[in-house]
């Protein structure tokens, strides 16, 4: 039986699979935005492990960021020093509140225009992982954060909620934190959360609200230093993308309507992160939602669990908001007075 | 012989591999007939085979579908969002549509025979030969009040709006006026209340007796729907709180319109529709 490999269809076919199998190593799909993806949920920035771990577990996104964590959990630990506003630098920043903002807007790149039509045409170059483009690159007189007001200070004629500023916060890979948790732990712990259950959450509450509107977007590059462990001076070590996103969402202040913001940020630059944790945040603040009961019912779960949904639903807040959030403020505005 | 021709072997002999309008034929048939029956039921939400479309589910896709299903090569296409057509998302669809259905562009009110908006009505008047497409995220009225969908419609099937009046009622005794600030319900031929879309409540009251069609698509809640021209459209409020539009602090920088509506604009106020801003500050000073 085994001798007689005559040519035959079923061995030309066994030859085309494995000739396939050869054709498509990795290093011909663009996974830069699930690396990103994975060092965000794996709370590890460094892309190529990242890329190592999607290989090894193959392409298992969830199993890769466990790998990933698993690996940092046995490294050397340093605890970095808060990034300093100066040290970031913003390569893109939107706001869908208002048309103008100090400081401008920088479209910088718009994941929202990438097309969505599934190209057939087989000229793609293979991506070279070796030499990938940053996914941030910074303009010479790209703008730091410190020299760019916070669009939030724009809202004055409204009563708006602001959390509690409550220190530091503690790093989730190294501290056993325990409920009550505050809200700089909230976030850090948030900050590690899959992708895909941030949005769904997102979804379900911006489903409920009023009024969200995301006040502001940067993407931006920051430097992390930690201290010399002989002097103790402040060194730069790495530079690292991240995206900042703060919206508000209606609220009530005794009874009157009101705004709460909410703010969120991810390593990387995959914004329905940013935005998903801004709006779980301010949902959290604003007192009273998340603690009503979310009714598990099959129309909630039905529309939670849609992935396209949910995604273009949170990313649609990237949309100008402009003429809607005019009218939700001269409402607020106006019972003020 | 009487060979079957489907739309992809025309496609195929017209040498282009996409439908003519982007949609395959039995999608646009399917949007044009729940079209219909939503402007035989005015302010109806009528179900529709909502498609996957190259814009995100929540950027316009219902809209889009309405678009590109009553686009011919004859049209001329305007999008607006919020009022401006530059906007990226705006600029994107308008190229898919001009491109797919081969027809004009433009930015002009006047002009344009099919307005794709989102968020606001043009403030320059409409006539009855132009069409308004509006894009819409949540079609539900009854949202907040009523979550589950079931019982929503139920309420719509007995003219039953207890639920949004007594919301209404509820805040005008709080707050001293009703807690929305777009997207304020609107009772259709005085019966039916539907959701307008987020548009301010200065677009709100024009609603009434528009001499041209309005259609509503909502891509991720897959609904459609319609006002016929002349249809009445009022605003919930009660007969003696009469909806009061939103102010604004100051004339707009541009055309120093004191009537249009107007959105901040660092630290002044400028016309929130870039067309109609345009006519004004034209007629002001040709």
């Amino acid at each position: 039986m085994y001798a007689s490999m005559h040519e035959n269809d079923a061995l030309e076919a066994a030859r085309a699979i494995a000739g396939r199998r050869a054709a498509q190593p990795g290093s011909r799909t663009d996974t830069s935005a699930l690396e990103e993806q994975v060092c965000a949920e794996a709370g590890l920035w460094e892309l190529a492990a990242a890329r190592r771990a999607l290989d090894q577990s193959r392409g298992d996104a969830s199993h890769a960021v466990s790998m990933l964590r698993v690996w940092a959990a046995t490294q050397p630990h340093v605890q970095a020093l808060p990034v300093r506003p100066d040290d970031v630098t913003i390569v893109r920043r939107l706001s869908s509140a208002y048309p103008r903002i100090p400081g401008g807007q920088w479209l910088g790149m718009a994941p929202e225009l990438r097309s969505r039509q599934l190209d057939w045409t087989d000229e793609r170059p293979t991506v070279d992982t070796s030499a990938r483009t940053p996914t941030v690159v910074q303009a010479a007189d790209a703008p730091t954060r410190a020299g760019t007001p916070r669009v939030r200070d724009l809202i004055d004629d409204a009563v708006v909620l602001a959390g509690a500023a409550d220190g530091d916060g503690d790093d989730p890979a190294r501290a056993v934190m325990t409920p009550p948790f505050t809200r700089a732990n909230r976030l850090a712990l948030l900050a590690r959360g899959e992708t895909g259950a941030l949005v769904a959450l997102a979804a379900l509450i911006l489903g409920r609200r009023q009024e969200a509107v995301m006040v502001e977007l940067t993407v931006g590059s920051a430097v992390i230093r930690v201290p010399h462990p002989r002097s103790g001076a402040p060194c730069a070590v790495a530079e690292i993308p991240i995206t900042e996103v703060e919206v508000v969402l209606d609220a009530d202040a005794d009874g009157r309507p009101a705004l709460v913001t909410g703010w969120g940020a991810t390593l990387g630059t995959v914004e329905r992160r940013a935005i998903s944790l801004a709006l779980l945040d301010a949902a959290m603040q604003a007192d009273g939602d998340l603690r009503e009961p979310v009714t598990l019912d099959d129309q909630t779960v039905i529309a939670a669990t849609d992935g396209p949904a949910t995604n273009g639903f949170v990313e649609h807040l990237r949309l100008p908001h402009y003429a809607s959030f005019a009218a939700y403020l001269a409402q607020v505005g106006g019972e003020a007075q | 012989m009487n060979r079957k021709a489907t739309v992809a072997a025309l496609a195929a002999e017209h040498g282009r591999p996409q439908a003519y309008a982007y949609l395959d034929e039995d999608t646009k048939r399917n949007v044009r007939r729940a079209i219909l029956k939503a402007l035989a039921i005015p302010g109806w939400q009528v179900p529709f085979a909502s498609r996957e479309m190259p814009v995100a589910r929540g950027w316009g896709s219902g809209g889009l579908q309405v678009t590109l299903s009553l686009v011919g090569p004859a049209d001329t296409v305007k999008v607006i969002d919020q009022g401006d057509d530059l906007s990226s998302n705006a600029v994107g669809m308008r190229n898919l549509i001009t491109s797919s259905a081969r027809c004009d562009a433009t930015t002009s009110t006047t002009e344009a025979t099919i307005i794709q908006s989102r968020h606001r009505i043009p403030e320059l008047d409409l006539r009855a030969d132009q069409l308004l497409v509006l894009q819409v995220p949540h079609p539900e009225p009854l949202r907040r009040v009523v979550p589950d969908d079931v019982a929503a419609l139920r309420h719509h099937a007995d003219r039953d709006y207890t639920p949004a009046w007594l919301d209404l009622y509820d805040a005008e005794a709080c707050l001293g006026g009703p807690r929305t600030g777009a997207d304020h319900p609107v009772l259709v031929d005085g019966s039916r209340l539907m959701s307008p879309s987020p548009i301010p409540r200065y677009d709100v009251l024009r609603l009434d007796n528009r001499p041209h069609p309005i259609l509503l698509g909502a891509g991720r809640r897959a609904r459609l729907t319609a006002l016929p021209p002349f249809t009445r459209v009022q605003p919930l409020a009660f007969d003696d709180r009469p909806l009061a539009p939103e102010r604004a602090d100051g004339p707009c920088r541009r055309c120093g319109s004191t009537t249009s509506y107007r959105v901040p604009s660092d630290g002044r106020w400028c016309c929130s529709d870039v067309d109609a801003c345009r006519v004004r500050h034209e007629a002001a000073a040709p």
